[in-house]
């Protein structure tokens, strides 16, 4: 992305906060999937009624009218919807910037003639290993591994971006500089996550399954120094004291999900209901939900705890989400992003 | 090619497009093209999304924007060449 881009970027993503326009709409066509990933936060629900195409087409023709530019496909895995092929092409003849996430497993000759004949603005995939012992270990489906770099490689030669997104376990977490390397091999851009989603269920056994202490340090420790990330290590005081009055992130502000069965939430970690967009006017849930004029309301100067702690300023990721999920309420701390601004400020001691 | 008064016109029915603040966002895969138009050029644009002779566009802009037609001409027409090289419309002659 060039800096021109980069900055009308900005200058759009400012405009849709003061509108408070759902720029970036996030559909979940189902929650089925073909694969068992070890740390998944969806709940597999196979039972559940989805919405179909039609239902869809109402819902993303309301979602133009209110200003929606960015929609992204997921799941679950997208592709098992039934009616994928002709909610994409739909979304794609309304003119949507689209993406898709997926697996990559079930990616085959329709799909990738789908995405050839309407592009989306990227692809991006899930891949937790460089080999297939990894991978498929941690997806629970033999194969998955060959699938997914097979997908990747049809893809790049469509010259569509496309993405390679891990989430770091301490399973795959020894391995961020292979598995980085294979993305960019194959000519993709790599997008690891330090942060793995609680259930949505609440259960928290996944959580198993984070980075331990050191695997994180290693990780942080790579990605700055080595890489020479700026901004990571420490937030810049003035900018931080500027953006007091800012709101806590876009969710509910200028991103929503739907999940699939309509039902409408400001994120995609955030589990909390403003209502259903078959039951009602997806606009008036937007304008006029309890939830998204709440989240409107709360600004970064309101979280309280952050204003005496000693990490605050190493904290990057501040997640209302996450903290809702602990402690039913938006402005907590979340003792995960907590852990990991305390060994961003170790990292930087060790530095300096 | 030279895109003339009586040139056939439409937009590339891949670029993605919303209108926020007045302003339209045109956003072309890859993502690394992102463009704004004013209000002038999105009411040209909301015109290009079926085919349009060049004329037609110019008699919108005159019409909606009280401008003198040799004026809105030359504006349109610059317009359209440089949406042309950037290969966000077609052009049939």
């Amino acid at each position: 992305m060039t800096e021109k881009v980069k900055s009308l970027y900005r200058e759009l993503i400012k405009s849709a906060y003061k509108s408070q326009i759902p720029l970036v709409v996030t559909i979940e066509l189902t929650y089925r999937c073909n694969e068992r990933c070890i740390h998944c936060y969806v709940d597999q629900e196979d039972k559940i009624k989805e919405l179909n195409f039609h239902e869809w087409k109402g819902i993303l023709d309301r979602l133009k009218e209110m200003g929606t530019l960015f929609l992204t496909f997921t799941g679950g895995e997208a592709l098992l919807h039934p009616d994928f092929e002709e909610i994409y092409i739909y979304a794609h003849k309304k003119h949507f910037g689209v993406r898709l996430f997926t697996n990559g497993l079930g990616m085959n000759e329709d799909v990738f003639r789908i995405l050839s004949e309407y592009k989306p603005l990227d692809v991006q995939f899930s891949i937790y290993g460089h080999t297939s012992e990894l991978h498929d270990r941690i997806t629970g489906v033999n194969g998955s591994f060959v699938n997914l770099i097979n997908a990747m490689n049809r893809v790049h030669s469509m010259k569509i971006p496309f993405l390679g997104k891990c989430t770091w376990l301490n399973y795959n977490s020894k391995h961020y500089i292979e598995i980085q390397r294979l993305v960019e091999s194959v000519g993709g851009e790599f997008l690891g996550n330090i942060t793995l989603v609680q259930a949505r269920d609440c259960n928290v056994k996944n959580l198993d399954f984070k980075t331990t202490d050191e695997e994180l340090k290693t990780i942080i420790n790579h990605y700055t120094i080595k890489n020479d990330t700026k901004d990571i290590f420490s937030i810049d005081s003035e900018k931080s004291i500027s953006n007091m009055n800012h709101n806590l992130c876009g969710a509910g502000v200028i991103s929503l999900r739907i999940n699939p069965q309509g039902d409408v939430f400001p994120c995609v970690d955030m589990n909390v209901k403003a209502g259903n967009a078959c039951e009602k006017d997806i606009k008036d849930l937007w304008d006029n939900s309890d939830l998204f004029l709440h989240l409107r309301e709360l600004k970064n100067k309101d979280k309280k705890e952050c204003k005496t702690c000693n990490f605050s300023t190493y904290c990057l990721y501040f997640c209302p989400a996450q903290s809702y999920y602990k402690t039913a309420n938006f402005i907590s701390c979340y003792p995960e992003i907590k852990r990991q601004a305390m060994i961003r400020k170790q990292c930087k001691e060790q530095t300096t | 090619m030279k895109i003339l008064t009586e040139t056939l016109v439409i937009a590339n029915s891949e670029v993605a497009f919303s209108e926020i603040e007045g302003r339209t966002i045109l956003i072309k895969a890859p993502m690394s093209t992102m463009h704004t138009l004013n209000n002038t050029g999105g009411l040209i644009w909301k015109n290009l999304q079926n085919e349009i002779v060049v004329s037609n566009l110019v008699d919108l802009v005159c019409d909606n924007y009280d401008a003198e037609k040799d004026v809105a001409e030359a504006d349109v027409l610059e317009l359209l060449e440089a949406l042309y090289k950037l290969e966000l419309i077609n052009v049939k002659s």
